[in-house]
């Protein structure tokens, strides 16, 4: 019996000991509780020795990018970290992290990934993007134009004021609004990386490998995802507000509201090419000016499909490096026919012809006011000081966008009450002082009108 | 009749035996000029000859054949354009040794200057037939598609832009600083 109890008591104390020893217990007194965000991953296969160094090392220090890659497409292909990241080291853009100088000194890495590197599996892809607004052009205003870095640096970013030319403040404007859509030109600090206030950037940016484009702007790293960039919401980071309110439109439009009732149960990750309607019930902005629909194929190219440029002060039929409008109208008649009769498609087509032709009607009138008054030397130097001028600036770049475009998507509020009902109210105001101005022959002391065009 | 019938037949003897001969020669200069160490031997190549050396179809391993400068430098389409090309790199490469011109290749290989690059898709494809064979990883399955489809006018070059000399660049770079 003695023995009996001494043997159970002996028992208990090693079980108590074992347990109390190990070093996960150990590891848990030290942090008080679990780290749950430290994941660690045994992959043995489909990636070498040298990838799955940077999975297992990324999987503690950026937990949230290991985790975003390992539910993505690119995981299932065995695309990792490596195959993206890694650069030779001549590369303008070649640099190591702390642990790939520790672990692999001969081996180079870039946190910048160009279009460059895409298009070694996605040639068609970037080809298409590269002929489209999305790349070059689309990075042309911030980076080559000199008005505009004018608006940013001296005007939004306070010279004018008197913020010394050069001081950090004046880029301020630049980097958290211009360049986080229209991309930026990527500059390098000494040890080849991006210096603090060119990257990360929008769709237009210019790497210093040569390559122009940001793809992860639609397809979110690290999953990359297909479904992600066919809903609205993908480029609603940029086609959105005062200037151009493209989601808006979408989403007072039919097929807005047909997203937005039923698009949870849509079919989102069908193969690239074969995503058709019956997956979804009404398109995306992504169905109609990219996808593989009926005779169609996908195209990344998101300008290639439309016939008017709807974006500049007069409305022009598409042509040169913006596309073939003619071609373009032929293109997007057959997205519509897949769902709409040849009469409705027609109709729709004439409906946003003739609200172009009105737009352009305004807008040729008030270059004619422009033109004139700067002919008879009376527009001041300064545009944001004059109230026609920038009447004329809203009038084509808030204004009439809003008109267009939401006669070119279907949103009558945007056509309407946000696009023609102001179009003419701010025109009236331009004949007012244009006027004024001629009958006077000065210009008015003060900005009697400052109009931002209310949205 | 100026020759009678055993004189012809002796020329017609002394051409084939001629030709014959010939065929050896321009055989065995075609193929002593095609050695590795041949194209090394004009200190222009150095460089070229160097990084190959320690790029994968230079190594030679793990399964992967030694590639050799003429392999991937000289159409392989057939024997005519193969010696044509041949004679024409030939003379212009020697013309350019003697003329010691200068070519900056880090601007050819960086885009910065207009620039053809003379390695053969047809020397590629010589061994390299199937890009999607049963077993490939899924990656590269993916990545081949679109060529394969002729869906892109890429060439293998044009994303394979260091398998024949590895970061070429660099090493060019690194003798210009010495």
């Amino acid at each position: 019996m003695q023995y009996g109890k001494l043997y159970k008591i002996a028992t208990f104390i090693m079980i108590l000991t074992i347990l109390f020893c190990t070093p996960a217990n150990a590891e848990k007194k030290k942090l008080g509780f679990p780290n749950l965000s430290e994941k660690k991953f045994e992959i043995k296969r489909g990636f070498t020795q040298e990838a799955l160094k940077c999975i297992d090392c990324h999987s503690k220090k950026t937990p949230g990018i290991v985790a975003a890659w390992k539910s993505s497409r690119m995981a299932h292909a065995g695309v990792s970290c490596f195959d993206c990241h890694v650069v030779k080291k001549s590369s303008p853009m070649a640099s190591q992290c702390e642990g790939v100088r520790r672990e692999m000194p001969d081996i180079y890495t870039s946190p910048m990934v160009s279009p460059k590197t895409c298009e070694r599996c996605h040639p068609s892809e970037v080809e298409q993007f590269s002929k489209s607004a999305h790349a070059k052009l689309a990075g042309a205003p911030v980076i080559e134009k000199k008005k505009f870095q004018k608006l940013m640096y001296y005007a939004e970013g306070g010279q004018f004021a008197g913020i010394p030319e050069g001081d950090p403040r004046t880029i301020a404007t630049r980097q958290s609004g211009c360049q986080m859509c229209h991309g930026f030109e990527v500059k390098l600090r000494k040890d080849n990386r991006p210096t603090d206030d060119s990257w990360p950037a929008g769709i237009g940016t210019r790497y210093p490998d040569g390559g122009i484009g940001n793809c992860t702007v639609c397809h979110n790293r690290h999953q990359f995802s297909i479904a992600q960039a066919r809903k609205p919401e993908a480029c609603a980071k940029c086609h959105i507000g005062p200037d151009h309110p493209n989601i808006e439109i979408y989403y007072e439009s039919h097929h807005g509201q047909v997203y937005l009732t039923s698009g949870e149960d849509w079919k989102w990750d069908s193969a690239a090419d074969a995503w058709e309607p019956g997956d979804y019930i009404a398109p995306t902005c992504a169905t109609c000016h990219m996808s593989g629909i009926g005779d169609l194929s996908t195209t990344h190219n998101v300008t290639e499909r439309l016939k008017w440029d709807l974006v500049h002060g007069k409305s022009v039929i598409r042509s040169g490096e913006r596309g073939d409008g003619e071609k373009g109208r032929e293109l997007m008649k057959k997205v519509c026919n897949n769902c709409h009769s040849k009469i409705h498609i027609n109709n729709h087509f004439a409906k946003l012809d003739r609200a172009v032709k009105l737009y352009n009607f305004y807008y040729d009138e008030a270059q004619k006011m422009l033109k004139d008054l700067k002919a008879r030397g009376l527009l001041k130097k300064d545009k944001w000081k004059d109230p026609f001028q920038e009447l004329n600036y809203y009038l084509w770049h808030h204004v009439g966008r809003r008109a267009r475009h939401g006669a070119a998507m279907d949103g009558p509020d945007y056509a309407h009450w946000h696009g023609f009902f102001q179009l003419f109210q701010v025109f009236k105001d331009m004949q007012d002082i244009y006027e004024w101005r001629i009958k006077n022959n000065k210009i008015e002391p003060l900005s009697p009108v400052m109009s931002s065009a209310p949205y | 009749m100026p020759f009678n019938k055993g004189g012809i037949r002796i020329i017609i003897v002394l051409v084939f035996f001629g030709a014959l001969l010939l065929s050896f020669v321009v055989a065995s200069v075609v193929r002593s000029t095609n050695t590795v160490n041949f194209c090394a031997s004009c200190h222009e190549m150095r460089v070229f000859y160097e990084t190959w050396n320690v790029s994968p179809h230079g190594k030679a391993e793990k399964g992967v054949i030694k590639a050799k400068c003429a392999d991937c430098h000289l159409p392989q389409k057939d024997v005519l354009t193969y010696l044509t090309a041949k004679a024409f790199y030939g003379v212009n490469d020697i013309g350019a040794h003697f003329v010691k011109k200068k070519v900056d290749w880090i601007a050819k290989w960086e885009g910065r200057e207009e620039h053809v690059h003379e390695a053969y898709e047809s020397g590629c494809k010589k061994c390299h037939k199937d890009l999607t064979a049963p077993g490939i990883p899924i990656k590269a399955f993916l990545a081949h598609r679109a060529y394969e489809l002729g869906e892109t006018r890429k060439t293998c070059i044009s994303c394979h832009k260091h398998v024949g000399h590895g970061d070429l660049v660099y090493a060019i770079r690194s003798r210009m600083k010495i």
